[in-house]
């Protein structure tokens, strides 16, 4: 499989979990996006290796919640050879539940499936409760982050 | 964090790692006996009973999968049971036949996900999936598409892997075509192999030695390995239709646990899940499955939970040999789904979820509104049976420091595959010893 394809990770009914499948929604409007493959997840690992292995490029989005920057800032990490880049990857730290992008990676790395470049956007949240709403600081984070996808797409065409 | 003295020890896990969901373990032992052990349940309340109120009845298999994202179907099915039973339909034929083709899937993508990811890396020294990964990729790579494949079959006839969305009420949305099923049937046959490939891999295992002696509970019906419904049997004699439940099993709310406690009525603890499938229903496995189980080494007298491992990939065996036969039966429905009219009455309904037997009952006004919801889920049935098996093992395995310990209780409690967030209504461990 080659090619590229953008993950939206989150839940759309809690808000702000809801980034990752936002921008999914703003590229799929958008040209560029007709030839990127746009897939919407949960975050579980097994199924992130699955969609992204074996690509030429594989773009993650997902909300963050790390109460250290102000609500909708952006994050991008471009992964190189060092997965822990993107935190605990142990897997062990807690249960199913709680298992992420950098535990995705991790398992990736050790099967051998991965893109060949791998890029996350993280998007803080604000309000994680209940609901389809994003917050304003969100939703214009989103715009955002779909328009520097569309631009890391256009620049590899 | 572990505290020792002479005496006395305190061993506690926090956050008990490889279970779906949150939880903990605190035991205390003063001079080699245990004086205190709970397994704790700490994830909040979830109230789906209270807010199934005032739903209308076709409403709980959308709702109730919600409560599980591995074992959605489970849901699904039982609660499909219940309100069919309490509208007077009988869902048969080949949409009883979908059904089970679905469960196929959830079981085989749960135990899957359960034997390769969170269990084996315990037998084979590994802290978790991925350093068992790191040394073993072609191995893990089996297990996750062993899932992948139990993933496909939910897709195809759920809509989607995770809380499907064509299930209803009297049938589905939508029913697939002979054709559609044929890709599938490829699928399985490599699914079949990679299954039987990890019953020999897991029966290869070292297990402690250990063995309880609890009431081992589970559905049964004439015809097959019970999944869809039957009546529940036990090695002890329990033999109850599915609205004779209540009266024979009560729950009670635990300090320690968000999840409520499950007892047999003058009986005490018991154990729902594969070793009690096994127990009671090994002779009408699949031959595949059955064979399987007889070259692993299992018989129905087995009673050392952590032989458990063996089971669920017997089961992985059997619900591909089932999904097979299903797929090659099959004769597309005229109608996807049979009309249901809501009356007021009672409805229960119970099914075989990956981990054990999952009860539903639903009260109907006429109209059809929910007038009350109850759901026995099986990690809620098991948890004083985990605790029963932790006492005991942890009496008969005093003498090991607290690191070998504690590990050893871990693996134990993922000799259940706990589901902890369906029991809420739990895992951190603590051991004190004095």
């Amino acid at each position: 499989m080659s090619g590229v394809v953008v993950i939206g990770v989150g839940n759309r009914y809690r808000r702000d979990d809801g980034a990752g499948p936002a921008v999914l929604d703003a590229l799929a409007t958008d040209v560029v996006a007709r030839a990127v493959r746009l897939v919407e997840l949960d975050g579980e690992p097994a199924r992130l290796v699955d969609a992204w292995a074996g690509v030429d490029l594989a773009i993650v989005v997902d909300a963050l919640r790390s109460d250290r920057t102000a609500p909708g800032t952006v994050r991008r990490v471009d992964v190189g050879d060092d997965v822990g880049v993107l935190g605990d990857s142990s897997g062990a730290a807690a249960g199913s539940h709680a298992l992420g992008i950098g535990t995705a990676a991790a398992l990736g790395r050790a099967l051998g499936r991965m893109p060949t470049r791998l890029i996350v956007f993280g998007v803080e949240g604000a309000d994680f409760g209940h609901g389809e709403e994003l917050s304003q600081p969100v939703r214009r984070a989103v715009t955002d982050v779909a328009e520097r996808i569309a631009a890391e797409i256009a620049g590899i065409g | 964090m572990t505290h020792r003295s002479p005496a006395s020890r305190t061993l506690k896990v926090d956050a008990i790692a490889r279970v779906e969901g949150e939880g903990a373990m605190y035991v205390e032992i003063h001079d080699g006996r245990v004086h205190d052990l709970q397994l704790r349940i700490y994830e909040p309340p979830r109230f789906f009973e209270a807010f199934l109120r005032g739903r209308r009845f076709t409403e709980p298999p959308d709702i109730t999968a919600r409560i599980c994202g591995i074992c959605p179907v489970a849901y699904q099915m039982s609660a499909c049971n219940a309100i069919e039973a309490a509208c007077g339909v009988t869902v048969d034929g080949p949409l009883h036949e979908l059904r089970r083709l679905l469960y196929c899937g959830e079981w085989i993508e749960s135990h899957a996900l359960h034997v390769y990811l969170l269990h084996a890396p315990d037998f084979l020294g590994y802290e978790n999936a991925i350093d068992l990964a790191a040394d073993h990729a072609a191995i893990v790579e089996r297990g996750l598409q062993l899932k992948k494949v139990g993933n496909e079959i939910l897709e195809l006839i759920g809509g989607r892997a995770i809380h499907p969305v064509n299930v209803r009420v009297g049938g589905f949305y939508r029913v697939p075509t002979r054709r559609e099923l044929k890709p599938l049937r490829e699928r399985l046959l490599m699914a079949l192999e990679a299954a039987l490939e990890t019953v020999r891999w897991v029966s290869g295992f070292e297990f402690p030695e250990f063995a309880h002696e609890l009431e081992l509970v589970a559905l049964r019906s004439a015809d097959t390995y019970a999944v869809l419904g039957g009546r529940l049997v036990s090695t002890r004699g329990l033999d109850i239709a599915v609205d004779d439940f209540d009266a024979h099993v009560v729950e009670e709310h635990i300090a320690h646990s968000t999840a409520l406690h499950a007892h047999l009525l003058e009986r005490g603890e018991y154990l729902v899940g594969p070793l009690a499938r096994y127990a009671l229903n090994a002779s009408q496995l699949a031959p595949e499955a059955r064979d399987a189980a007889t070259t692993a080494g299992l018989s129905p007298a087995e009673r050392n939970p952590f032989r458990s491992i063996v089971v669920r990939a017997v089961e992985i065996v059997h619900a591909c040999a089932d999904a097979l036969s299903i797929i090659d039966a099959y004769e597309q429905p005229d109608h996807p789904a049979v009309a249901v009219e809501p009356r007021a009455g009672v409805g229960c309904g119970w099914t075989e979820a990956p981990r054990g037997t999952l009860w539903h009952r639903y009260e109907l006004a006429a109209d059809g509104t929910i007038v009350d919801a109850r759901i026995v889920p099986p990690t809620s049935q098991n948890q004083p049976a985990i605790e029963h098996d932790l006492f005991h093992f942890v009496e008969a395995n005093a003498t090991l420091d607290d690191d070998a310990l504690r590990h050893r209780c871990e693996q134990l409690i993922r000799n259940y595959d706990p589901c902890i967030s369906c029991a809420t209504h739990f895992l951190d461990m603590r051991v004190e010893r004095t």
